[in-house]
């Protein structure tokens, strides 16, 4: 019986198909349970995707602090591996919170973008730092020196985190953004309800990404190390010959 | 035997290197030009509507942003200089600025003690123009081509009236 290669296991398949069944009870939570907002109308159905997945991009990105720290700590190899696999699906979580708040800010504000709003731009920066992060770890030379600048810029661009999640108190009364809603306990009920399994819908997509992601990391690196020995291997041949 | 293996490294790919490179370079150019944005952005001041009365002679012909909640029946549908335009008056602390707007119309959220965020500079009232419902009527009004609508932070279901009547037993 032939196998076919995986990064798939028992535990991503039951993380996989828990993720299906989440998104599906927020697909009907987000459009029939839940009742339009006396305020914002339909709109606020994207509160339940936007609102989990931003949170959720910053815990990607913790994640990827973390594996940095590791990595210049102690140069743990499955660090440096974890913070390259957060960084990318925290990029695409990113991406995500972007796109889907400018969706809400059309109907809501009167426009897609604002360049004067303190937490989209200082998002958008985010999104530029970590996309600058998997760029260069594409950039060719020595390994560890490559890991370890990844990992200074990882811990740099961290620092936009706070920044964001604060600038709506900071500047309350001058930024298009609304203030902190969950930390305020502004929303109840059914509305609530679908806050929940926003997250956990998210949540468990970006465990299945994160673990799939990890895992191919790895396997790209052992391809490498391994990839290095037989190129060694073949000069030596090749030397062998003259 | 190890003096005959060669282990100088091959020459790098070059394409690769320029073009992660290149995207390194691209990414810090734009957050470079981001922040600029940012700080340029901030540079269009923004004025409670109170600091704006209160700062109108230094402000002049500056373009500025201004902050404030619509007055209840304040709001009127109209004309100005051949476009159309509506005419209300906004709130912030004590004081009442008289809006013209001339811009794009606003969401469906602009209504009475929502906060808007206006952009455009103070201009003298000209000639012939009504006067504002429930304004300050001073001479002055706030002449604005953009209007964006802040909703806060509370979520409440459309049908909260119902559900709290319910709750005390109907009517």
């Amino acid at each position: 019986m032939s196998t076919r290669p995986s990064t798939g296991s028992t535990v991503t398949r039951v993380i996989g198909i828990a993720a299906l069944i989440a998104l599906a009870l927020l697909l009907c939570a987000a459009f029939w349970w839940s009742e339009p907002d006396a305020q914002q109308g339909d709109a606020v159905r994207l509160f339940y995707l936007h609102v989990p997945v931003a949170i959720l991009e910053y815990v990607a990105f913790i994640i990827a602090g973390v594996g940095s720290v590791m990595y210049l700590w102690k140069r743990s190899v499955f660090g440096d591996v974890m913070a390259h696999a957060a960084a990318e699906v925290g990029v695409v979580f990113c991406a995500l919170t972007l796109i889907t708040g400018s969706l809400w800010g059309r109907p809501t504000w009167g426009t897609y973008w604002d360049w004067g709003d303190v937490r989209l731009v200082t998002t958008l920066i985010l999104l530029l730092l970590f996309v600058g992060y998997l760029a260069l770890r594409q950039v060719p030379g020595d390994r560890h020196t490559r890991s370890k600048q990844a990992a200074i810029v990882a811990l740099v661009a961290l620092i936009d985190i706070p920044i964001i999640n604060r600038s709506v108190e900071w500047w309350a009364n001058r930024t298009l953004h609304q203030r902190s809603t969950l930390i305020e306990g502004k929303i109840e009920d059914i509305n609530a309800f679908a806050t929940f399994l926003g997250f956990l819908a998210c949540g468990l997509v970006l465990s299945w990404f994160l673990v799939h992601r990890f895992r191919v990391a790895w396997l790209e690196r052992e391809v490498a190390t391994h990839g290095l020995e037989r190129a060694l291997s073949e000069r030596r041949a090749e030397g062998a010959e003259v | 035997m190890s003096e005959a293996v060669a282990l100088t490294p091959r020459p790098p790919r070059r394409g690769r290197r320029w073009w992660s490179t290149g995207v390194v370079v691209v990414v810090l150019a734009v957050i470079a030009i981001l922040l600029f944005s940012l700080v340029r952005g901030a540079s269009l001041f923004v004025f409670e509507a109170d600091e704006a009365v209160q700062q109108r002679d230094e402000l002049g012909d500056d373009r500025f942003r201004l902050i404030g909640s619509p007055l209840d029946g304040s709001i009127v549908e109209g004309e100005f200089e051949g476009r159309s335009a509506l005419y209300f008056s906004v709130r912030f602390g004590e004081s009442v600025v008289d809006v013209i707007h001339t811009g794009s119309d606003p969401t469906a959220l602009f209504q009475p003690d929502v906060p808007v965020f206006l952009e455009g500079r103070w201009q003298a009232v000209p000639d012939g123009v009504d006067r504002f419902a429930e304004g300050v009527n001073d001479g002055w009004y706030f002449a604005s081509d953009t209007l964006r609508v802040k909703h806060d932070e509370d979520y409440r279901d459309d049908n909260q009236d119902r559900i709290s009547e319910a709750e005390q037993g109907g009517r």
